[in-house]
């Protein structure tokens, strides 16, 4: 399992873990639990190239689906099957075996645009603050 | 400021309705609140994201062709029920059960308010798995009536910080009663339609329309 202290993360709740150019990305343990069961992945083709925000995969619940987006440009170049066939993964292990895509980044560089952990808590602490619907 | 708005859109197939809906999704500015009440050209079929068409196929009605939404959750047979969908704004973190709990609990109080007792269900255990068909079975925070059966089930959709919600209720009710019960959770909703978002649904329906998206699995 990833250690999310050392990832990197979206607004959007996806994780990206960078190595060089080489991403892994998935949602993070937050986002699973507020979306609850996850019961379907449709991930990337491989080969395609995203641009960085790009919607590219799409992860369902019960009765919601939501759009899971690239959080820095390039080529996908793999999809966790496992998860693909077993979508509780997602819930079971965020950071880990629930992985969706890994892509090659074309600018590795867009990363430091993402919020590090230690932001991404603030940002959940300024999310509960505002409340919800 | 929304702008000019046309409410005027007629009576469309599932395809167009599932593209307009989309087309208001991705055109609204982030802090609408768009409610539309569908007028249907007859009978319809529509089944969630995720879904097998070969599935959704086999137990349609002979001459109806289903139609993939954009949004989760399973088949819903469109023969008299009221479908409604509202574009609101998903800003923060909010869980799904969040949402259909404050969209069902208005339309529960609006059907109350109408003379139609309903109730919000909630399960003492978890459901196993998921219902391949919306009305055959209710999931937490839908709204069932007072012989217990399911009358108000939805689906939603969140791309970036918009939900859509798509929602079918199994009461015939007026059109206001659905805008009061929107309005209880919401604020007052709208009900026009930008020029261009007809016509980006239109653009859109071809896809909807299409083996690619409807068949894909």
């Amino acid at each position: 399992m990833l250690d999310p202290k050392k990832l990197k993360y979206l607004k959007s709740h996806e994780w990206l873990d960078m190595n060089g150019d080489a991403g892994t990305v998935g949602i993070s343990d937050h986002a699973q639990k507020e979306i609850t069961d996850v019961v379907f992945i449709e991930p990337p083709k491989v080969g395609r190239q995203v641009k960085q925000g790009e919607a590219c995969c799409v992860v369902e619940s019960v009765k919601a689906a939501f759009d899971i987006y690239a959080p820095v440009s390039g080529e996908i170049v793999a999809v966790n099957a496992d998860a693909v066939k077993d979508p509780a993964l997602v819930n079971t292990e965020a950071f880990g075996k629930g992985w969706l895509f890994k892509l090659k980044a074309s600018s590795p560089g867009e990363a430091s645009k993402l919020m590090d952990h230690a932001a991404y808590e603030e940002f959940l602490k300024a999310e509960a603050a505002h409340g919800s619907h | 400021m929304l702008g000019p708005l046309l409410t005027a859109v007629g009576a469309l197939d599932a395809a167009g309705h599932m593209a307009l809906d989309e087309a208001v999704l991705l055109g609204s500015p982030p802090d609408a609140l768009i409610l539309r009440i569908y007028e249907w050209e007859g009978e319809a079929c529509t089944f969630g994201f995720s879904q097998t068409y070969a599935d959704v196929k086999a137990v349609c009605k002979k001459g109806i062709e289903p139609v993939r939404r954009a949004t989760g959750g399973g088949i819903v047979f469109h023969d008299g029920d009221v479908t409604f969908s509202l574009v609101f704004p998903w800003d923060r973190t909010c869980a799904p059960e969040t949402i259909y709990k404050n969209i069902h609990r208005g339309i529960h109080c609006a059907l109350k308010a109408h003379g139609t007792a309903s109730g919000l269900w909630s399960p003492r255990e978890k459901p196993e798995g998921v219902s391949a068909a919306c009305f055959s079975r209710s999931e937490k925070a839908d709204l069932v009536g007072v012989d217990g059966r399911k009358i108000l089930g939805g689906a939603l959709r969140k791309k970036w910080a918009k939900g859509l919600y798509q929602g079918s209720l199994r009461v015939q009710v007026p059109h206001e009663v659905i805008i009061d019960g929107i309005s209880y959770e919401f604020g007052r909703p709208s009900l026009g339609l930008r020029p261009e978002w007809l016509e980006e649904g239109r653009r859109l329906g071809a896809r909807y329309r299409s083996a690619q998206w409807n068949e894909r699995r």
